[in-house]
């Protein structure tokens, strides 16, 4: 044991390639510096992948880590993150993913499992407490997530908590997700290609140990009041029925709906898509993750011309990037192409990002039907579909569009470039940002590529001035402060975004779990330390890496947004660059975005600073 | 009091809920309100300086209802603030 408490006090190893298993204990400086999750996921990719390493070798690292919290008597204590070189930036990768994975680890005794090395054949990792083993996973490979996840829970037990990739894990697929209790994901950056280029198909755990606290008496009573409080919020019993698809209509109204490739900010046709739809028309019943008292997931039954589909979903993100942005106007047919995109292991985000690219270039001829093999209008469920599964599979033009939008743009060619949506080689999320200049700073400056979860600023916009610069920086950095934390810690966040929970609730039971007199500017230093150790990370993995990597695509400083509540607004590249000098000025940064020496050693990152010297 | 006898205002509870709590006054997520008697949701808001889109929708006796709403004088509404995407 080692000692620590809120930790289970292991990192496991398992080398694919020899078949060595090795346990070691949880470095406790580490823990104390990195806190676990995310700061886990950093700092082990930043000590053992080479600089240069590919991400799709068996060299590259496949991190999966829940946090301190994680597995306490807490609103939201499931989240466990995965963290890779990604291959589809280059760059640092992580994702999350909710479900009940992250207790079981913790209660099978590690803070952190370490995939490293390439399986001979397809492998499947069990983890059953102290025993761990790596099986062939032949039956499973091809098979969709959900699928081999269900033929998992059967062969080993309902008790084992599964991850699998699906077909676009397996075909290398850079968008492909590591999906986890049918139909949760860690979704973005690619997670999903490294575990298949590691013939991972799927991990398996199960934990039965139980987790030292430092004052379980008082985390206990902590964590009934933090359930009560929950309980108690206004918004627990309006917020829940809808849960994230409730935001559509607010999204539309301000003019920042991603429609039709990010064209424009509003879809006439949202009201067929959004929260009320699906909860009148599909949904059977909410789902929640380990500990959560508000079950933001809608289990739903989907009918529509392609036959009937169950799927957990749509969530938000979903319904704006494979329906907007799409042009797909039922939510039948969204929760449909979600079902697809969940079976074969595709990220909606990046791959309704991608799907919107094509059809894009299929209206200005830049792909052909013969290119393609098929029309492919806006709207087209089918296209969809067919989209998606030549996709996963890298068949014609799917194998094209399997790097994501940056690669297929610079291969295209045709002015295709400007709509290719991404920053960093990371395609957006769904909110428009041409008039929200907070939220386009959270894009352009997101550790991992265009991703909202690091710092979802657009309310900010809204209450202090959508044309003003002022302040935004400012703000989107303590976001990215803030947001990541929760992964850090192995927490969801939706409690403190959705329902008002208190931030000084986890700050308050932190010490209670590990008896670290932390406060919580402690807490959020961490997090800073993470933050410019992962931009770390990219500028040494990526060549000439610095503030040119920060733009976005020209579509959001070229083309005013041409209907709608958004209509006219669009960046300069002078305006970009204020938010970025006002962004790298706050963070200590130099012009470039690169992280000053004095500012990595003020933040304990004297070795992150020698390295880069060098 | 009105020289009419009538109450030139209205005292409105209002219940904050998610995140938008802090760009309330105070960040409080449950305080009242004095404003004039046909004052609508947006008229309220507009009076604490919030933006009205701040507030996706109202709920009044357990009902939605949108932000032209006009609440009676004593009642208690909610104003739910937009949930970012999962």
């Amino acid at each position: 044991m080692s000692g620590l408490y809120g930790y289970s006090g292991n990192f496991l190893r398992v080398n694919l390639t020899t078949g060595e298993v090795k346990k070691t204990e949880t470095p406790e400086s580490l823990a104390r510096e990195y806190l676990g999750g995310r700061g886990f996921v950093a700092r082990i990719l930043w000590d053992e992948v080479k600089p240069g390493t590919d991400p799709l070798s068996p060299d590259n690292r496949l991190v999966m880590a829940p946090g301190p919290l994680s597995g306490v008597f807490l609103p939201g204590s499931g989240k466990t993150e995965f963290g890779v070189k990604s291959p589809a930036t280059g760059g640092y990768g992580d994702s999350n993913v909710g479900g009940h994975l992250a207790p079981e680890i913790k209660y099978a005794g590690y803070d952190a499992v370490i995939f490293e090395g390439t399986a001979a054949k397809p492998a499947l990792v069990v983890i059953d407490d102290d025993s761990v083993e790596i099986r062939d996973a032949a039956r499973y490979w091809g098979k969709g997530c959900i699928e081999a996840e269900t033929m998992l829970k059967k062969d080993l037990g309902e008790d084992f908590q599964i991850v699998t990739i699906g077909p676009a894990g397996e075909n290398l697929v850079k968008y492909a997700v590591i999906s986890h209790d049918f139909g949760r994901q860690a979704g973005r950056t690619g997670v999903g290609a490294v575990m298949g280029s590691k013939n991972l198909k799927a991990i398996a755990v199960r934990g039965t140990k139980s987790l030292p606290l430092a004052d379980p008496e008082r985390v206990f009573e902590k964590g009934k009041q933090m359930y009560d409080v929950c309980f108690s919020k206004p918004g627990f019993k309006e917020w829940t029925p809808y849960g994230t698809a409730g935001v559509t209509d607010w999204i539309n109204e301000i003019g920042s709906f991603p429609t039709k490739n990010f064209w424009t900010g509003y879809f006439e046709g949202h009201k067929n898509i959004n929260g009320q739809a699906l909860r009148d028309r599909i949904r059977i019943t909410d789902k929640a993750c380990f500990g959560c008292p508000i079950p933001c997931g809608k289990y739903s039954r989907a009918k529509t011309a392609r036959g009937e589909v169950y799927v957990e979903g749509p969530e938000y993100e979903t319904i704006g990037m494979m329906g907007g942005n799409l042009l797909v106007g039922s939510i039948e047919e969204v929760a449909y192409l979600n079902y697809v995109a969940d079976e074969l292991g595709i990220d909606t985000i990046s791959g309704g990002n991608v799907l919107a690219f094509a059809m894009e270039c299929f209206e200005k001829g830049i792909i052909t039907e013969k290119d393609a093999g098929r029309s492919l209008p806006w709207g087209d469920l089918d296209a969809g579909v067919f989209l998606l599964e030549k996709i996963a599979r890298r068949e014609g033009i799917g194998d094209l569009l399997a790097d994501g939008v940056r690669p297929a743009s610079q291969k295209l060619g045709k002015g295709s470039e400007k709509f290719a949506i991404h920053v960093k080689g990371l395609e957006l999320s769904a909110y428009e940002p041409r008039y929200a200049p907070a939220m386009m700073l959270a894009y352009m400056t997101a550790d991992v590529g265009a991703h909202h979860n690091r710092a979802w600023a657009i309310t900010y916009d809204v209450q202090v001035g959508r044309d003003s610069l002022e302040g935004k920086a400012k703000r989107v950095i303590e976001l990215q402060h803030i947001r990541p934390l929760f992964d850090t810690l192995g927490l969801c966040r939706l409690q403190w975004v959705e329902i008002g929970f208190e931030l000084s609730h986890y700050a308050e039971l932190f010490p209670m779990v590990t008896g670290w007199d932390y406060s919580w500017d402690d807490l959020l230093r961490v997090s800073e330390r993470i933050w410019n150790l992962t931009r770390a990370f990219s500028i040494r993995e990526i060549e000439g890496f610095g503030r040119s990597h920060d733009y976005p695509p020209a579509r959001f400083y070229e083309e005013p947004v041409p209907t709608g509540p958004s209509k006219g607004k669009c960046f300069t590249m002078e305006q970009l660059d204020d938010l970025l000098d006002d962004y790298y000025c706050l963070r200590g940064w130099d012009s470039n975005g690169i992280p000053t020496g004095s500012k990595l050693r003020e933040l304990g990152l004297g070795y992150v600073a020698e390295a880069l010297e060098r | 009091m009105s020289e009419t006898g009538k109450r030139d205002s209205k005292k409105v509870r209002l219940f904050v809920h998610g995140h938008g709590i802090e760009f309330f006054p105070g960040k409080e997520s449950r305080f009242e309100v004095e404003v004039a008697p046909k004052a609508s949701v947006n008229e309220i808001l507009d009076s604490l300086g919030v933006n009205r889109s701040l507030v996706m929708f109202v709920v009044s006796k357990g009902v939605r209802a949108d932000r032209d709403y006009i609440p009676a004088d004593g009642e208690e509404i909610m104003l739910v603030s937009p949930p970012s995407g999962g």
